[in-house]
């Protein structure tokens, strides 16, 4: 039981920190329309399924906002 | 003194809005955690991993374990990051041609690069400061008998480092116009520092050790002169970085 409570105590705060920057990454993509439809389906995938590093790589090169 | 805060703002505003502070936030607050993790469960892992013909012995973690995380995790990914996005900090600017629009409505050269510089050794300091805060509580959390003894030392001693690293990065970004520029100097000054160190001589004054030493300073909870020396030679060398950058931004083209 102690063991869960150790675990819980530092899973849950990454758990919510990688779901904040996939909410983020997909709510900009969602939004995004200088990209075509297939780059975002292309981009949502690496967004859901690369962790932590696909977001983060999004929404610094996949934005072309500049 | 206006322009500078206005400057000040503007640059929070811009880094903000690209993501730039959140994507950090999040990566240091990630290696916060992930530091004490791995030291607490990492050898509970290495047994349900290991087949059971195999028998490995591993000490019990102790908080020494999750400095030692700490420590490679901020050089490896939190540093990196850190350079990775910010190396364009200047090369956007010269591209535009933005800080031309500013120093003709008589914005000073050297308040551009004092706030832009300001912005950056901020951003680094409470995003070390975020880090370090989550991997102590939760240091202090899972090994309880830790004491903070050299700690300080430690980890101030590769907040100096990062400062060198900025310092290095402004530099650089004022030196040159590619984004690219920046990272291959930053990455160039420090494999420099690495070959350095081979010789003894050079090592034994080298700035690398505020990166590389600090479990031992931890442990030893010590300093040697030879550490010192590297911390006073690595304040010296980022004040001349810092001043240099200024020197070159004022005389710089500015497109």
């Amino acid at each position: 039981m102690q063991l869960m409570t150790d675990y819980f105590a530092i899973l849950l705060p990454l758990i919510i920190l990688q779901l904040i920057l996939l909410v983020t990454a997909i709510v900009h993509l969602v939004r995004n329309d200088r990209l075509s439809q297939s780059n975002k389906i292309i981009w949502a995938l690496v967004i859901v399924f690369v962790n932590i590093i696909g977001p983060i790589i999004y929404l610094i090169f996949g934005r072309k906002e500049d | 003194m206006r322009g500078y805060g206005a400057f000040i703002q503007k640059e929070i505003r811009e880094n903000s809005r690209n993501y730039k502070f959140f994507i950090l936030g999040i990566i240091f607050a990630i290696v916060g955690l992930l530091s004490p993790l791995s030291a607490r469960f990492l050898p509970e892992l290495m047994e349900t991993l290991m087949d059971e013909n195999i028998t490995i012995i591993l000490a019990e973690p102790t908080y020494i374990d999750s400095w030692l995380q700490f420590f490679s995790n901020i050089n490896q990914i939190a540093l990196v990051a850190f350079v990775l996005v910010f190396s364009p900090v200047m090369a956007k600017e010269y591209e535009k041609g933005t800080f031309i629009h500013m120093v003709t409505k008589g914005l000073p050269r050297l308040t551009i690069y004092g706030a832009k510089l300001t912005v950056l050794l901020l951003s680094w300091t409470i995003f070390y400061l975020i880090s370090f805060l989550i991997t102590r509580a939760y240091t202090l959390y899972y090994f309880p008998e830790g004491t903070s003894e050299g700690l300080f030392i430690s980890v101030g001693s590769l907040y100096l480092f990062g400062l060198l690293i900025i310092s290095l990065l402004m530099l650089s970004g004022v030196l040159f116009r590619n984004s690219y520029a920046p990272l291959l100097a930053v990455g160039g000054g420090v494999a420099v520092l690495f070959i350095g160190s081979i010789f003894p001589v050079i090592e034994r004054w080298s700035p690398l050790q505020l990166a590389t030493r600090n479990v031992e300073v931890l442990t030893l909870q010590s300093t040697d002169p030879a550490f010192t020396r590297g911390a006073i030679i690595t304040l010296m060398i980022t004040v001349m970085f810092i001043i240099t950058g200024g020197l070159v931004f004022r005389r710089k083209a500015l497109q």
